[in-house]
């Protein structure tokens, strides 16, 4: 757990009776009976754990069951505490350790979580029924369920330590698992560092809050409603061929000529309950009764559904062919399609004035003349109810959008005066300056630069210290330099003028022309060698090297990563604590220890890659690559380990 | 900043300004100055409000003759708006070191949306509340509740303002709506009758255009304003439509039997006061021979009870004897309605002229002409005689009385309609007798008399000699000015096919063609697709709109849009609407974008402004012509090609177009605004159409623009908004933009190509323009002189102060 050492763990616990010790590593949880062969042994990776059940505090046997995935052992593992002192918090303690895993593993194996997790949220019907309850844990979104409240285990709860502190540690710990899940670096590093004793998980996660951080925003994020409205994706009609239809039929299953299949989601179910309020207390009032296949199924050949669909376009099945339903029916009323809206509005004050429409026809008085027919609004009183549903449906989109925001500030209320009137009257590009204000930039020692940028003033132009006439001269000659030029190839290039006749002594007389021919011809040669040599060598470099070798390359990568956590943490003990970071609990002495332990480990890494190299040599691998490949991570580790030299030596 | 127009010190509350703001400050003081009335056009959205207010405000305030402003709007929110521009802009002057002192300026609008009172705040509907705030403050039943506390239920608020000195119910300032209403919150007094009562001692009201233009209600609350007042119709586009209104009724058989119950329950009443108190009866009758005038004293709370014409001359002469005693006159009303009703039995059209109406009913009921016009007078005065409580039960007859007065007042330019069926296809007759007015002039007569000055301007009032001719006055200057941009911030894109090149048009025999309706669906998804934030559609008509909506939907088109952005739709509420768009504002500004479908003509398209994120494209699907087939439009026509030689298509488009480019126009606010504008339609491709929108849009418009497809117009929004969205550092100054030293340049290049001018004309006339020079210069000192006197030695000192230093 946060903060606690996390070692080997030894607690009396009986297994079916039999006396023994259970052992609690970071990675397994390990029965072993007292007398030798009494009993099998048991072990288990914590990995595998999905739920534990306790005996209620308080009663005379302390047991935990542990169960595991996949039910093996079948009924999970059933251990009681039998240190008569202790056993309540050894108890705990197991407990403490293993929730993290628990809850983990819980994520990964939803299908067992369902029935394990009972909801514990009032439900919104009195239903019995088991898709009621899961429906209304769906509702919530499962993660409430597992997260909410000790309540979720019943009898978890302990009396040393609130269970407020409880429920956020096991936040905490659920985030950080799915952190590392997400990262694999991390987790290995976690797993060499933490669980490898080296460092404690608190002091892993110090500086990382930013990541948890993350995780638990999107980890809070839930699913936005979806902007179609209901039952336009949820269509009846969609399968019916020759149809133009807006419908997507979601959760629609036509077979061939045969009737319509519904596929009732518990996700659409809750949205039809949210949408239709009618419906869900009609579903409380009648589901007990009658099955829900049948309150499904008679609510979606009912009148009301015909109602609730946001359409104008009457159905193949329609009035006639509708059976009456005693439930449904009663629930029906006119549709909306009066020219004041059936819903209740605030009726003065209730919007800002600049949009105050009801002001302007109330200050005009009542019309005493008729606009003719296409000017008359909600003459296609039809499509009144329609347009009320999409208002409607984007207000509660645009509501779901803000949720996180004030509610109060939001309400369909008096908006309040809020909202400056001078803000809607103003134009911003009247004001001055026109131009925008210069950004000064904030550079350190602004006053040096300045100074320096000073000095290159002075002598300036195109050739300092040169009058015009002279820059112009020379310009001149440049030029007729230019003009006048003519390519000469033979000088460049010498013919081979022949060494010429051997003279009477069989000496051959060289000629100066022949002389300056073999120079160049020599010069040539070495050029040639040269380029070819920096060819070599510079493909040479290129070169792919053959690969590290497996371990040693782990080795490294181990090594490195483990440098690079302690040379963070080092520096994060060193530095100042940010501002508004979360320090380490016990301030400067906290940090100072840290600082030192570090710098302990810090130490540690030359020998390890010594280590490294030597293995490679084993190996028979070039250790100067191992020695560069570590060398920057030894430079940053040197560089940290100077400055702890420093900053001791300061301080005795 | 602080710039001189001429002699005339502008204080105007933002450090830049538009050039064009300048011509129309400009042309709006020659206009003042001249005294005679103008047409202005100024592109939407380049501070034409504010430029208005801060021009004649710092002209009201700098001449001594203090004219008082009267600044019309249409809707609540433009007033609204327009009372905080206008409180701003004091708030600067008084920053600049303005003396204003008791400056003061108040908006107007219905007891509804002022009341205070707890009961009657409570209603819904704003004739119940302006009835039973009537009884709480009619003056017989605040004489009744004084004497005799308890008596009779009064209004604390009103009377709380009787502690209050005449012309100083509320501090010097001003006061935007909600202002005043907390105002009266706090002090306990009523926002509506301050304001009435206030009115006479404003510097500047602010209300919609039927407090001028409606008789019923102008003769109430206009009636004291001076004669020299500065006149503004703001957003005048649809001045002529608010004259026609304002003298049109129209009655419907519920409305002829709800007046026949009425005129019962008087009956009964007159019974029950000859028994009681028969001498009231006997006082009414010696002052209606006496007059009119005599027998209304009290005015001020009996607004909705007022004849629809007025003119002087009747108000002194005598009630016609036949109508002078109570009973005669209800026996009058029923005569009246009787024949009324008679009428109504027609199943077939009828269209006649009110002398023929006139001559019917003489020869049927032996109704004079001249008691019936002072039938909506006679009814008031009896109510007021009767002192009649929830006067709203009456309205039905009070509409009546209106209607033969009207009838009996006006022989041209009116029609009376008579319409047994809603529409053509009806079977079941639901008959209405519209009496139409034809001519807006008539209504509006009135204001271009009485005021010196009146100043009719909007956005969009092209083609500009239009108003003039049809509301029948002399402009003394008429002027469009252009839009200038340092880069192009809107789009105007014509549609005129789909994807699948078949043309789209909201012509009637089309509109309706699946072919036609998906492609306007899919310009909707595009765009909702590509334009961030805020799309605005508009329909032609509310009918067209409710029949694509749902069509849409089941094609699946709204499902698809929903992807992108959320829909809000014009229902026929107010407040749901409003409702709808402050969700839709929300949307637009929390990211998650929104479309807004609405109608042009409609709530929504006038006074609601979709400036920058909340509106980053408007749609005109089809052109919003009015419903051609409406006999009293045809009749409109007939009057406008007889009586001013404008022919019918030209009328409808122009109307047409004036709503289109409203509509359009509501996007773009300020230059570093941007949108799109696109009107899907193919008849826009035509040039007689596009030649009606203002200059500023369609000079905008460029020909390779004006016949797109539908996705070639989407990759060029993209494009667009590519474009837009880069930052943009062009400096606008100088050319859309001006600071004061741009001002000065151009008054400098005015006045050197003035006196450039000024001597080729001595040089073309001689001596002759030499000696006018002179009279214009003494002119000038003259005026210098009058003005030493009358203006405020510290303002002046203020003043002058900036100009010293720049």
């Amino acid at each position: 757990m946060a903060g606690e050492p996390s070692d080997v763990r030894r607690f009396d616990a009986s297994f079916k009776k039999v006396p023994g010790t259970l052992s609690v590593t970071p990675t397994h949880i390990a029965w072993v009976p007292t007398e030798r062969d009494a009993m099998d042994r048991q072990n288990q990776a914590m990995s595998r754990a999905i739920n534990m059940l306790a005996s209620k505090a308080g009663s005379a046997k302390v047991s935990l069951v542990i169960k595991f995935k996949d039910d093996i052992p079948a009924g999970g593992l059933h251990f009681q505490f039998t240190n008569p002192t202790t056993k309540d918090d050894d108890r705990k303690t197991v407990q403490d350790i293993l929730i993290p895993f628990v809850s983990a593993n819980k994520l990964g194996a939803p299908a067992a979580s369902t029935p394990a997790t009972p909801a514990d949220i009032p439900a919104p019907t009195p239903s019995t029924s088991a898709a009621a309850a899961v429906m209304s844990a769906n509702a919530k979104g499962k993660r409430k369920a597992e997260d909410a409240s000790p309540g979720t285990n019943p009898g978890v709860g302990s009396p040393s330590v609130p269970p407020a502190v409880r429920a956020s540690r096991k936040r905490t710990n659920l985030l950080r698992t799915k952190v590392l899940e997400k990262n694999p670096t991390l987790m290995m590093l976690h797993r060499e560092l933490v669980l490898g004793k080296q460092i404690t998980e608190e002091e892993f996660w110090y500086g990382r809050e930013a990541l948890i951080q993350a995780e638990e925003m999107a980890y809070a994020q839930k699913p936005g409603r979806p902007s179609r409205l209901l039952d336009d994706r949820f269509d009846l009609d969609a399968g019916r061929k020759g149809k133009t239809t807006g419908g997507t039929g979601v959760g629609i299953k036509t077979a061939d000529n045969g009737p319509i299949v519904l596929k009732l989601s518990k996700e659409l179910t809750r949205e039809i309950f949210e949408e239709f309020p009618v419906v869900q207390d009609a579903y409380a009032k009648y589901v007990p009764g009658i099955s829900e296949t049948e309150f499904w199924s008679r609510y979606f050949t009912s009148q009301l559904w015909e109602r609730h669909r946001a359409s104008v376009r009457k159905s193949a099945n329609d009035e006639v062919s509708r059976k009456k339903d005693d439930i449904f029916d009663q629930y029906l009323e006119e549709p909306d399609w009066n020219l004041q809206p059936r819903q209740n509005l605030p009726d003065r004050d209730g919007v800002e004035r600049f949009l105050d429409l009801a002001a302007t026809e109330e200050d005009h008085g009542e019309s005493i003349t008729v606009r003719d027919v296409t000017m008359q609004a909600g003459r296609e009183r039809s499509a009144l109810p329609l347009i009320r549903r999409f208002n409607d449906h984007s207000k509660k989109l645009l509501r779901a959008a803000d949720a996180g925001r004030d509610q109060s500030a939001l309400s369909d209320s008096l908006y309040g005066s809020g909202i400056d009137i001078y803000n809607e009257i103003d134009y911003e590009d009247l004001r001055g300056p026109a131009q925008p204000a210069t950004i000064t930039l904030d550079v350190q020692d602004a006053g040096a630069l300045a100074d320096s940028a000073g000095d290159k003033e002075g002598p300036a132009g195109i050739l300092p210290g040169k009058t015009d006439d002279e820059l112009v001269e020379i310009a001149a000659a440049s030029a007729k330099t230019v003009h006048n030029w003519h390519p000469d190839f033979s000088t460049v290039c010498l013919p081979n003028p022949g060494a010429g006749r051997p003279d009477a002594d069989g000496k051959v007389e060289v000629t100066p022309a022949y002389k300056a021919f073999v120079e160049q011809r020599d010069a040539q040669a070495a050029a040639f060698y040269v380029v070819k040599d920096l060819h070599r060598r510079s493909n040479a470099e290129n070169a792919v090297l053959p690969a590290f070798p497996d371990n040693v390359y782990e080795q490294m990568r181990s090594c490195h990563n483990a440098a690079t956590e302690f040379l963070r943490q080092y520096w994060s003990a060193i530095m100042p604590t940010q501002q508004g970071a979360l320090g380490l609990a016990g301030g400067a002495s906290a940090k100072e220890a840290k600082a030192v332990k570090m710098a302990a480990y810090l130490k540690n890494t030359k020998p390890k890659v010594e280590a490294i190299v030597q293995t490679a040599q084993i190996l028979g691998f070039d250790p100067e690559r191992v020695r560069k490949a570590m060398a920057p991570t030894m430079g940053a580790v040197n560089v940290a380990l100077e400055r702890e030299a420093k900053r001791v030596g300061k301080a005795t | 900043m602080k710039f001189m127009l001429g002699d005339l010190p502008v204080l105007f509350p933002y450090d830049r300004l538009y050039p064009e703001q300048y011509s129309y400050m400009a042309d709006l003081k020659t206009t003042l100055d001249a005294g005679g009335h103008c047409v202005l056009e100024m592109p939407s959205g380049t501070g034409k409000t504010v430029s208005l207010l801060s021009l004649i405000v710092s002209y009201m305030q700098f001449y001594p003759t203090k004219r008082k402003l009267i600044y019309c709007s249409r809707t609540v929110p433009e007033i609204e708006k327009a009372l905080a521009e206008l409180k701003r802009l004091m708030e600067y002057r008084a920053e600049m070191g303005a003396n204003d002192g008791e400056f003061r300026g108040l908006g107007l609008t219905s007891r509804r949306n002022l009341c205070l009172h707890p009961e009657v705040s409570k209603e819904k509907k704003g004739k119940i509340i302006d009835s039973r705030c009537r009884d709480l403050t009619s003056a017989f039943a605040c004489e009744k509740g004084r004497a005799n506390p308890g008596s009779v239920p009064l209004c604390s608020f009103h009377e709380e303002l009787n502690n209050y000195e005449t012309g100083n119910l509320i501090p010097p300032g001003i006061y935007t709506l909600d202002d005043v209403k907390k105002y009266g919150q706090e002090k306990g007094v009523c926002p509506y009758f301050t304001i009435r009562r206030m009115l006479p001692f404003l510097d500047v009201v602010i209300y919609s255009f039927h407090y001028l233009l409606d008789p019923k209600v102008a003769e109430q609350v206009s009636a004291e304003m001076s004669k020299e007042s500065i006149v503004v119709f703001d957003e005048a586009h649809n001045i002529d439509n608010v004259c026609i209104e304002s003298l049109s009724i129209d009655l419907t058989r519920p409305m002829l039997d709800s007046a026949a119950r009425s005129v019962n329950k008087i009956s009964d009443k007159i019974e029950e006061i000859k028994q009681t108190d028969s001498t009231k009866l006997e006082d009414e009758y010696k002052k209606l021979v006496e007059g009119l005038q005599e027998a209304n004293e009290y005015r001020e709370d009996e607004d909705m009870l007022v004849s629809p014409v007025l003119s002087k001359d009747m108000l002194d002469e005598a009630v016609p004897g036949n109508i002078r005693k109570a009973e005669h006159f209800i026996a009058f009303l029923k005569r009246f309605i009787e024949y009324l009703k008679t009428r109504m039995r027609v199943l077939h059209v009828v269209a006649e002229t009110p002398v023929s109406f006139l001559a019917h009913l003489k020869e049927i009921t032996y109704i004079e002409r001249r008691p019936l016009k002072f039938a909506a007078e006679r009814l008031t005065s009896l109510v007021r005689t009767l002192e009649l409580t929830n006067i709203d039960e009456h309205y039905s007859l009070q509409l009546v009385a209106s209607f033969g007065t009207l009838v009996a007042t006006y022989e041209k330019g009116f029609l009376l309609i008579l319409e047994p069926y809603e529409t053509e296809h009806a079977t079941v007759p639901n008959p209405i007798f519209h009496f139409t007015c034809l001519d807006p002039s008539l209504a509006i007569a009135p204001v271009f008399e009485r005021f010196s000055s009146v100043v009719i301007t909007s956005g969009t009032i092209s083609p500009l000699d239009m108003y003039p001719k049809i509301l029948q006055f002399q402009p003394v200057t008429e002027q469009s000015y252009p839009m200038t941009l340092a880069r192009n911030a809107f789009l105007p894109m014509v549609i005129t096919r789909g994807s699948d090149q078949v043309p789209i048009s909201s012509r009637f025999e089309v509109r309706n063609d699946p072919a036609v309706v998906r492609n306007f669906g899919s310009i909707l998804i595009e765009m909702a697709r590509t334009v961030p934030d805020g799309v605005v559609a508009f329909f032609p008509s509310y009918l067209y709109m409710e029949s694509i909506v749902s069509a849409w939907y089941d094609m699946g088109i709204l499902s698809e849009v929903w992807k992108h952005k959320l829909l809000f739709v014009e229902t026929p509420d107010a407040m749901e609407t409003s409702i709808a768009l402050r969700n839709y504002r929300e949307a637009c500004n929390n990211g998650r974008g929104a479309v807004l479908l609405s109608v042009a003509r409609g709530k929504v398209s006038e006074g609601i402004d979709f400036d920058h994120n909340y509106g980053r494209a408007v749609i005109m699907f089809g052109i919003p012509y009015q419903y051609t087939e409406s006999r009293i439009l045809k009749a409109r026509l007939e009057f406008l090609r007889d009586n001013h030689r404008i022919r019918e298509n030209d009328y409808l488009t122009f109307d047409a177009m004036r709503h289109a480019a409203q509509c359009v126009g509501r996007v773009l606010r300020g230059k570093t605004d941007w949108g799109l504008m696109v009107f899907a339609d193919k008849r826009f491709a035509r040039t007689d159409k596009r030649s009606k929108l203002p200059k500023w849009i369609n000079s905008y418009i460029t020909e390779a623009h004006s016949n797109l497809s539908t996705d070639v117009a989407i990759s060029l929004a993209k494009k667009f908004i590519r474009q837009i969205s880069q930052p943009f550092d062009h400096n606008q100054t100088g050319i859309s933009l001006w600071t004061l030293e741009d001002i000065e340049a151009r008054q400098l290049q005015d006045k050197e190509e003035l006196e450039r001018a000024d001597k080729e004309i001595q040089r073309a006339v001689g001596a002759g323009g030499a000696r006018g020079g002179v009279d214009a210069d003494m002119d000038v000192d003259n005026m210098m002189e009058d003005y030493g006197d009358g203006i405020d030695e510290a303002e002046l000192a203020a003043m002058d102060i900036p100009m010293e230093l720049s």
